[in-house]
């Protein structure tokens, strides 16, 4: 029997398919594009390729939860509620969560029992997300991986002033002309997204362990600006990508044995 | 259409009345006012003059889907974009009138403004007098301090003790405003203001019933219908069309409360505050239909306060009682009701245009949680410019919030 998690994010779509024990068995990350509608079911076709079965019940989140719901899913959760699940089940003692995807940034605390008592989310602006990473990596003509390592090479890091993601792309531009070291430039970078997000952090309170997850998390670069801006240790899952969709399908599985408990 | 309580057939009728009288006056050549929140709107019928209000009918753009169009002819004209969206919108609609949402306001004769809850209101009234070239006046009400006032009721705003001296000051003032509104609209008839303050007692005793009811168990009615009180509260108080209107609105709430009929199947109840989205009201329909009702709204609540006909002035200087026109002690009124309507969660909604309800938000939740063990949401909700408001993200915090509630 398998359960599935669906999370339709601003950027990619993630799909997880795990067994009665919430183990997984396999799962796929494709880019969401325009067409939100069907990448949902891609993703989770992608991720069946790998495992032989019938999908139980799915559970959609992120962005594209609501259409997902309308054509495939059972039911819908919010990715801070399925951010939660997935790290509870790996890191049962996490107390806050950060989640830095594609165009958000979120930051929820947990009770013991690991339920969601608190969240902040950054409102409307691109500061301290991935997509900020996308367009400084883009100037600075590295790749995100490239990213992640230089901030490690820095000798004088500079200070990105900008919050605005397009006035900081100037400003890191004009740092280059200056002629500023780039991994210099790539630490002020970091630091950006590290003080913007841990602005967010701060509102519902920093309680260890403190958890990372998103695709951000995979930039070891930014890890280490935020364990340095907050003063905490910061575990990363395996797969910090996946955690959204990892959560629902958790979920899913929950959902599953509850109603075949109501029958 | 989301109506359950029936009251949008009931404004419809009001804004009608309201419109005609305008109309009426009009032309018959009587003087045109701008007036604010928290004026003494007793005095608009009193004197028998054609009135408007600026923010009323912000919100009405915003309703309509002007006011984005309105707050870009401002900032374009030089105004802050960090201004309150009544004030930008307000600008637009007299700089570009082609397009704002009709009927416009009548060009004003002369303006009130008021220094109650809202400090930017004599800016606004200063500006727009200057505009026109016309004369204004301002009501300056206190701030309010635990010593000046003592236990003060949220909802009827009745408070057990006054100081004397402030009240004696407030009235002053506002009898240099009726002074003042002899000059342009003719003798002051005293029959003629208790005859208003009677209807404006009947229709103020209504309004704190149907607010009282709205906390029963189901919330019997929706924000996107209690929400147009304000107008009500605020502007139309003292004339006969608001005093028809409460009559028929508390005997329709009166009659779902009896027969235990609620908004949606009650999961949670939320408190709310802060100025309404006037754009996006179907945020709290959003919520509504998820099942967590709002049996109190601390906005509509301000705008209603118990007035008595048999000393007019007093009353209307009451009307500047409000939680956020006093110290944060007050907040103790604010928990009280919180407490009696037995919420589970707080929806508070920050304004970038609005520093005064904007600041008390984070106290407010505080209180809550300390005092009642309620969490809150808070919102960045402007209320006349939807792009400042990402609806899909209000949404979604909306849904992580009740689902961590259930």
């Amino acid at each position: 029997m398998m359960f599935a998690g669906v999370d339709i994010g601003s950027n990619t779509t993630k799909a997880c398919v795990i067994d009665e024990k919430g183990e997984i068995l396999s799962y796929s990350i494709i880019k969401t594009g325009a067409k939100v509608k069907e990448v949902g079911k891609l993703a989770l076709e992608e991720a069946l390729k790998k495992v032989d079965g019938d999908v139980e019940y799915i559970i959609a989140t992120g962005y594209g939860r609501n259409l997902a719901a309308e054509e495939f899913a059972n039911e819908k959760v919010t990715e801070i509620t399925c951010h939660a699940t997935g790290v509870k089940k790996i890191f049962p003692d996490c107390r806050t969560v950060i989640d830095i995807g594609g165009q958000d940034s979120k930051a929820i605390a947990l009770d013991e029992n690991g339920r969601v008592i608190n969240f902040a989310m950054n409102d409307k602006c691109a500061a301290g997300t991935g997509k900020f990473l996308e367009v400084m990596a883009s100037t600075l003509g590295l790749t995100l991986e490239e990213l992640s390592e230089a901030y490690f090479k820095a000798k004088n890091r500079v200070e990105i002033t900008s919050v605005c993601t397009v006035f900081a792309e100037s400003e890191v531009i004009s740092l280059l002309a200056e002629g500023k070291d780039v991994y210099d430039v790539v630490a002020g970078v970091c630091r950006a997204i590290a003080k913007r997000v841990a602005g967010i952090v701060k509102q519902v309170g920093i309680r260890e362990r403190v958890v990372m997850t998103g695709g951000v998390a995979k930039n070891r670069g930014v890890v280490k600006a935020l364990e340095e801006e907050l003063k905490v240790s910061i575990s990363i899952p395996d797969n910090p990508q996946i955690i959204g969709a990892y959560g629902a399908a958790l979920l899913a599985l929950q959902r599953s044995l509850q109603s075949k408990g109501n029958n | 259409m989301w109506n359950p309580l029936g009251y949008k057939e009931l404004y419809r009728s009001l804004f009608k009345k309201h419109l005609a009288r305008q109309e009426e006056l009009l032309k018959k050549g009587r003087p045109v006012g701008w007036f604010f929140s928290f004026h003494p709107s007793e005095l608009i019928y009193v004197f028998d003059v054609v009135s408007a209000f600026p923010e009323q009918y912000s919100a009405y753009c915003a309703a309509r889907g002007s006011s984005v169009a309105l707050i870009d002819e401002a900032i374009s004209s030089g105004y802050s974009h960090f201004l309150c969206d009544y004030f930008k919108t307000t600008i637009g609609s007299i700089i570009s009138p082609e397009k704002a949402t009709k009927p416009l306001m009548p060009k004003p004769d002369f303006i009130v403004g008021t220094r109650a809850l809202c400090v930017a209101h004599t800016e606004m009234a200063e500006v727009f007098a200057r505009y026109y070239k016309i004369p204004r006046f301002f009501v300056n009400y206190p701030y309010w301090t635990k010593d000046s006032l003592k236990n003060v009721d949220e909802l009827t705003k009745d408070a057990e003790w006054v100081d004397e001296i402030y009240l004696e000051y407030v009235i002053s003032r506002l009898k240099k405003l009726v002074e003042f509104m002899e000059g342009i609209a003719g003798e002051f008839d005293e029959e003629r203001m208790r005859e208003v303050f009677k209807t404006s007692e009947k229709t103020s005793e209504l309004l704190i019933e149907i607010l009282k009811l709205m906390m029963s168990k189901p919330t019997p009615g929706s924000q996107r219908e209690i929400g147009d009180l304000v107008f009500i509260a605020f502007f139309v108080l003292g004339s006969d069309y608001a005093l028809e209107f409460c009559e028929k609105a508390y005997e329709k709430i009166k009659e779902r409360v009896k027969k235990r009929e609620g908004v949606s199947e009650e999961k949670l109840r939320f408190l709310t505050f802060g100025i309404m989205p006037w754009h996006t009201l179907e945020l709290y329909q959003y919520c509504e239909s998820k099942g967590a009702n709002f049996p109190v709204n601390l906005y509509v609540n301000a705008s209603v306060h118990r007035v008595e006909a048999k000393d007019p002035f007093r009353s209307m200087a009451k009307r500047s009682f409000h939680f956020t026109n006093c110290d944060y002690s007050f907040l103790d009124s604010v928990i009280k009701t919180a407490r009696k309507a037995d919420i589970d969660g707080a929806l508070l909604l920050e304004n970038t245009g609005c520093r005064i309800t904007s600041a008390i938000i984070y106290p407010l939740a505080e209180r809550l949680k300390e005092d009642l063990g309620v969490p809150s949401l808070i919102l960045e909700a402007p209320q006349c410019d939807p792009r400042m408001m990402p609806i899909e993200r209000a949404k979604t915090k909306i849904d992580a919030f009740i689902e961590a509630l259930l």
